[in-house]
């Protein structure tokens, strides 16, 4: 074949697609963004290619044009967008379109319409997927939105049509407040989306976060690779995932299954998707929105169905046919993902920026690592805070806790902060154990102080008294710390002068 | 005539660490032997140090250790990416410290005022939001560099005196903090 | 009585008073001034002189005998280098100065000054004797002479360690570093009582000149710790980095350790944007051997960093801006802070290395009306004046005036040297833009982009390193990672600098 793909991403997730592109014998190329000139996944590609945006306020991964200019320039055939930035903006996939280029993922048109949550809901209830009790379209203003409020009982959420990320989103309790968070709703979702549309819906207190992964060519064969469970969430970023989910019969989770597929059938999808459920606590489930890339999650599904889905991606660009058959799908044992941000969990999650001096990961086949970072880089306040993630596979889900409590252990920084003594304290807690654990968890359960361990705090309290010891005791000390060289003939003679 | 006075002063090695929470650690370091920590002996080895990191072996597991940051006798340590913080004093210090009458600190040295002329660019905090002693409570442009203003002791945001893109004179009150420090 | 029978008795009596005073001081979390000494000095090594003295009788009540008139003084060692020290009981007549008691600290002083030997007075006194009136403020005033008459010859050391009230306070006030605690020690001219009477302001001790208080707001106080025992333990550190006297040659450490593979963060340390912060204490502790930087004044005029280090093992002095306090501006308290330590560096010969990051001097009012240029100018006195070996890298910033009196070229400065990160122009690219391209931009369509390309263009074409280095005013742009290896080169190339002002009583530094 010998394509020349382009990734239009950085950290691991670049990694993770250059051995992707390795296996099936492309070359693989990068962009080097002068905000992360010494990043890692630069070593990994077969050529970089430089993009000057050290003066711009933008990095070169969201500047579409760029993009597309130095792919042309660099006779790329495909285009790989990984998560974030530019991997769900349809301008871009269309872009890449008009201009020759092979753009990973499905077609812009269906980027667009599930980017626009109005229109995937209507999708949605077309191909027979139950919604959660809300406003077909944006609502107009407050006034219309306290009605609707009214017939679908409080609490409500606010959602902007175009977000995502949590932004433009606001729960609302009590009529008194609507006016004032759908003001503030409308600012920041026009602010960050410049479309202030929002939409209303009913607000579930103690929900689930369910998600199933599909994976469709172009020839309209669409399979799903079973579900992921994301609930462990902190203002809608997730922090730890799980694959299967203990909280779905097998029979409910037929049901999800199929329907995924059947939507994804419906709208014609091809590549690789997730669709997003939303779990009540009564079991009754929700469709929420459809993504329409690979998720960062995605090497959970990996390691319990052996399926590669970075692979099927590219293959199925390409147009090969999806050779797997929805019978063929086996999922074994259990996985766990833990993002390693740099984020301090002791300190609201305050994100760190500086060196890391020092990191270790766990080593064992169990053991999946992918990350962005190795000793000495920069983790820059302009990107993102996940410098790697670390996936567990166990026979069942109490043994892959307890291999990934093992793994964490075995993980180590120096130079910052991150969250996995969070994962640690979250993979220890009962209500994560006994898998009743829902999105709220973290507002619900989590205080610092679950964060310490006598253990750990002992050993601080010697390491700290031996660094206080040791110079106590050298100021303390009758010795001589320092030696005076003899006096010098020049010291000498200017005593003499004097 | 000359007197002289023999006080045996390291001749103690016994150290107490003590945690913002109160807990306290007694720990005895002797010469060539394991440290006791509060009088029992612990089978802690001490395997390597470098740069500032410190690593221990107990109970078949490896401990790293971190200094993250010291202001004289008062540390922060991390251990398996938790920070804790100690206060540490010599036995003798130790003592003398539990005479000393801990009231009569003033509350009102904990307001941040400001520094210097200039623009309020952003506030981290809101009312009530409990704050860090070093953690920034908001970031003030003057001389076109924006300066992170951090809270001076462990306490709860009060009122918020500015909003961003206000301007604001030397000293003037930018927010109230109540400490909660003992 | 025989000669035998007074030693023993006297002995007795010294027991009872410390007996006494140990219950007294404990009390209170202090310690008595011969526990002090104790902690002071290496093990038996001090010797004390005059510890019989007795005060002149209309001070007492007559009836029992007050050996020493309420001060310990002697000569002890320092991790054996000789030390001359006092320590006021503040149990005997409440530590009060008396005559007798201001002799035997002048006495000591003296003999100080002839071996050259430095001096650490442990004050603890409620001030002068008002029962001996006069004599005691003329004690007062031979302890303030010789103070005075040391400076600059032997280094001396004042620990505040209980009050120090009116007069008391300027024999503190005229050494080279105060140490205090907080909580048990106080200073002020005036008490809390005459404030009161005279203002009608209820203020306790600790607000009105406590330890914190001195550390922080006032700048009195050097060094602040929350106990005795931590307090003077500093002083022995203190002590270390410092020669005996201005003729003797600084300490050198034999034990050298540095953060090796931290050498190379270094190149990173700098922030791509030129306003964001970055601590400068991080770059002094990579650059210094291991845990050797030993801040002074760490809690005043934090925008400028002074402090000890050692490089090599050798003691330096470093000054620095400090980029994430007021973005490392120089203001008044930061100019004062800055020059005392470069004139008590250069008069203990003891080397200096200044970080430079600057935008410049403190715009306002207030700078202004508090005399911004009188004090600033005492700064740029100091650098002139020092003739020990100074050497400055410019890390960033380095703008104007203010880069003129961080000891740069043309003040005297040994080696300049730049990192690539460096911006040395006479003002920065947001000032310099609007009067040099003024017709420019007010042409410009988009004003924005306009200003962008003018300060990029600014940045290459004329504050940049590189063009400092071709006239000479810096002397080579050096990779960041190699520092601290150049800097011990440039120090040693340095160690033999002998540069004479020309003969004149004193310079008239603008005080």
């Amino acid at each position: 074949m010998n394509k020349r793909l382009l990734i239009a991403n950085r950290s691991e997730i670049a990694i993770r697609i250059i051995r992707s592109a390795h296996k099936l014998g492309l070359t693989a190329i990068v962009l080097q963004s002068e905000k992360e000139p010494d990043a890692l996944y630069l070593n990994y590609a077969d050529e970089v290619i430089l993009a000057n945006d050290g003066s711009s306020d933008k990095p070169i991964f969201l500047d579409a044009e760029k993009i597309v200019q130095l792919a042309l320039e660099n006779q790329i055939d495909m285009i790989h967008p990984g998560y974030g930035f530019l991997s769900e903006n349809p301008d871009f996939a269309q872009l890449c379109e008009d201009n020759g280029l092979n753009f990973i993922g499905p077609s812009p048109k269906l980027i667009r319409e599930m980017g626009i949550k109005t229109i995937a809901k209507k999708m949605a209830i077309d191909a027979g997927l139950p919604l959660v009790p809300g406003s077909d379209g944006a609502v107009k203003d407050a006034k219309v939105a306290l009605e609707f409020a009214k017939k679908i009982g409080y609490p409500v959420l606010l959602k902007a049509s175009a977000g995502g990320g949590g932004r433009g989103m606001r729960i609302v309790e009590k009529p008194e407040t609507m006016e004032r968070n759908f003001k503030s709703a409308f600012d920041e979702a026009t602010a960050a989306f410049g479309n202030g549309d929002l939409f209303i819906e009913k607000y579930l207190e103690n929900p689930k976060h369910l998600e199933f992964q599909i994976l469709g060519d172009k020839y309209g064969h669409v399979i799903q690779l079973g579900e992921r469970e994301c609930s462990l969430q902190r203002k809608h970023q997730k922090l730890l995932e799980e694959a299967p989910s203990a909280s779905i019969s097998p029979r409910i989770r037929k049901k999800m299954g199929k329907m995924a597929v059947k939507f994804a059938e419906s709208i014609g999808y091809f590549s690789a998707g997730t669709i997003e459920y939303i779990l009540d606590e009564d079991g009754t489930f929700y469709f929420m929105e459809m993504n329409t890339r690979i998720q960062v999650e995605h090497p959970v599904t990996e390691m319990v169905s052996g399926v590669d889905l970075v692979d099927w991606q590219i293959k199925i660009a390409l147009g090969e046919k999806l050779t797997v058959k929805q019978s063929e799908v086996k999922t074994t044992g259990w996985a766990i993902e833990c993002r390693v941000n740099t984020e301090d969990p002791q300190n609201r999650f305050s994100p760190q920026t500086g060196f890391i001096e020092k990191i270790r990961f766990p080593q064992n086949p169990n053991v999946r690592i992918e990350t962005g970072v190795q000793n000495g880089s920069v983790v820059t306040p302009y990107f993102d805070s996940m410098i790697a993630k670390i996936i567990v596979h166990g026979n069942n889900r109490q043994d892959a806790i307890n291999k990934t409590l093992e793994a964490l252990q075995d993980f180590g920084l120096m130079g910052m902060k991150t969250t996995v003594p969070f994962c640690r304290a979250v993979l220890q807690h009962p209500e994560f154990v006994s898998a009743r654990y829902t999105t709220r968890w973290v507002t619900q359960y989590f205080k610092p102080e679950m964060l310490e361990n006598p253990d750990d705090e002992l050993i601080g309290a010697l390491a700290a008294t031996i660094i206080y010891a040791t110079e106590y005791l050298q100021i303390a000390s009758d010795l001589p710390a320092s030696r005076n060289e003899s006096l010098n003939v020049w010291v000498l003679n200017k005593r003499i002068n004097k | 005539m000359g007197t002289s006075y023999v006080y045996k002063r390291d001749a103690s090695r016994l150290f107490i660490a003590m945690r913002e929470n109160g807990k306290r650690f007694k720990i005895y370091l002797p010469k060539e032997s394991k440290p006791v920590i509060d009088n029992e002996e612990k089978d802690i080895n001490f395997i390597e140090q470098s740069d500032y990191q410190y690593t221990f072996n107990w109970k078949d597991k490896r401990y790293n250790c971190e200094l993250v940051s010291r202001d004289q006798n008062k540390m922060v340590i991390k251990v398996n990416g938790v920070e804790y913080k100690f206060s540490l004093e010599s036995l003798f210090s130790y003592i003398r410290h539990g005479m000393i009458d801990k009231e009569g600190k003033q509350i009102d040295e904990n307001n941040i005022l400001s520094p210097m002329p200039g623009k309020i660019v952003d506030l981290f905090l809101a009312e009530g939001d409990l704050v860090n002693v070093g953690e920034p409570i908001l970031s003030l442009e003057a001389m076109k560099m924006q300066n992170e203003i951090t809270a001076t002791c462990n306490g709860v945001i009060g009122k918020i005196h500015v909003v961003p893109g206000q301007s604001v004179m030397k000293d003037d009150l930018l927010v109230e903090v109540t400490s909660i420090d003992v | 009585m025989n000669k035998n029978e007074v030693f023993e008795q006297r002995k007795k009596a010294l027991q009872q008073m410390e007996d006494n005073a140990v219950v007294k001081q404990h009390l209170k979390g202090k310690l008595t001034a011969r526990e002090r000494i104790t902690v002071l000095f290496d093990e038996g090594t001090f010797f004390e002189f005059d510890a019989f003295v007795e005060p002149a009788q209309s001070s007492t009540s007559g009836k029992q005998s007050v050996f020493g008139d309420g001060v310990v003084v002697g000569r002890g060692l320092v991790q054996g280098r000789s030390v001359f020290a006092y320590a006021q009981d503040f149990t005997v007549l409440g530590g009060s100065l008396g005559f007798a008691h201001g002799q035997k600290i002048a006495k000591i002083q003296e003999m100080a000054l002839k071996l050259g030997a430095p001096v650490v007075g442990l004050i603890d006194s409620g001030g002068a004797r008002i029962q001996e009136g006069l004599k005691s403020l003329s004690a007062y005033a031979s302890i303030f002479r010789n103070n005075v008459r040391s400076s600059g010859i032997i280094p001396q050391i004042s620990v505040i360690l209980g009050p120090a009230a009116g007069g008391a306070v300027y024999s503190p006030a005229l050494t080279d570093f105060i140490f205090m605690t907080n909580q048990t020690s106080y200073m002020f001219v005036t008490g809390p009582d005459v404030v009161k009477e005279v203002l009608n302001e209820d203020i306790d001790m600790e607000t009105l000149g406590g330890g914190n208080v001195h550390a922080q707001k006032s700048g009195v106080a050097h060094f602040v710790y929350d106990d005795e025992e931590h307090a003077i333990m500093y002083v022995r550190k203190l002590l270390s980095y410092l020669p005996s006297n201005n003729f003797e040659p600084i300490p050198i450490s034999t034990n050298v350790q540095f953060y090796e593979t931290r050498q190379e963060f270094l190149d990173k340390i700098i922030p791509d944007d030129a306003n964001r912060p970055y601590d400068m204490k991080e770059i002094i502790n990579i650059l210094v051997d291991k845990d050797s930087f030993f801040e002074v004044h760490e809690k005043y005029a934090q925008n400028i960093l002074v402090g000890f280090a050692r490089l090599d093992g050798k003691t330096i002095g470093i000054v620095a801006n400090q980029p994430k306090v007021m973005a490392g501006t120089l203001d008044i308290n930061a100019s004062v802070k800055g020059a005392r330590f470069v004139r008590f560096c250069d008069a203990y010969n003891i080397p200096l290395l200044i970080l430079e990051d600057v935008p410049g001097f403190l715009p306002g009012t207030d700078q202004e009306y508090n005399g911004i240029i009188r004090n600033g100018a005492k700064l740029l006195y100091a650098f002139c004046e020092a003739t020990v070996p100074k050497i400055t890298v410019i890390t960033r910033k380095a703008y104007g005036g203010a880069y003129i009196v961080m000891s740069s070229k043309n003040t005297g400065g040994d080696f300049n040297f730049a990192w690539p990160t460096a911006e040395i122009a006479v003002m920065g690219p947001a000032g310099a833009i609007k009067i040099v391209n003024r017709a420019e931009l007010a042409k410009a369509e988009n004003k924005v982009e306009m200003e962008k390309i003018l300060t990029e263009k600014y940045k290459n074409e004329i504050a940049n390193p590189y063009k400092a280095e071709e006239l000479g005013l810096i002397d080579e742009v050096i990779n960041p990672s190699d520092t601290r290896r150049i800097l011990i080169t440039a120090f040693e190339v340095l160690s033999n600098k002998q540069y004479s002002a020309p003969e004149r009583k004193h310079g008239s530094i603008p005080l």
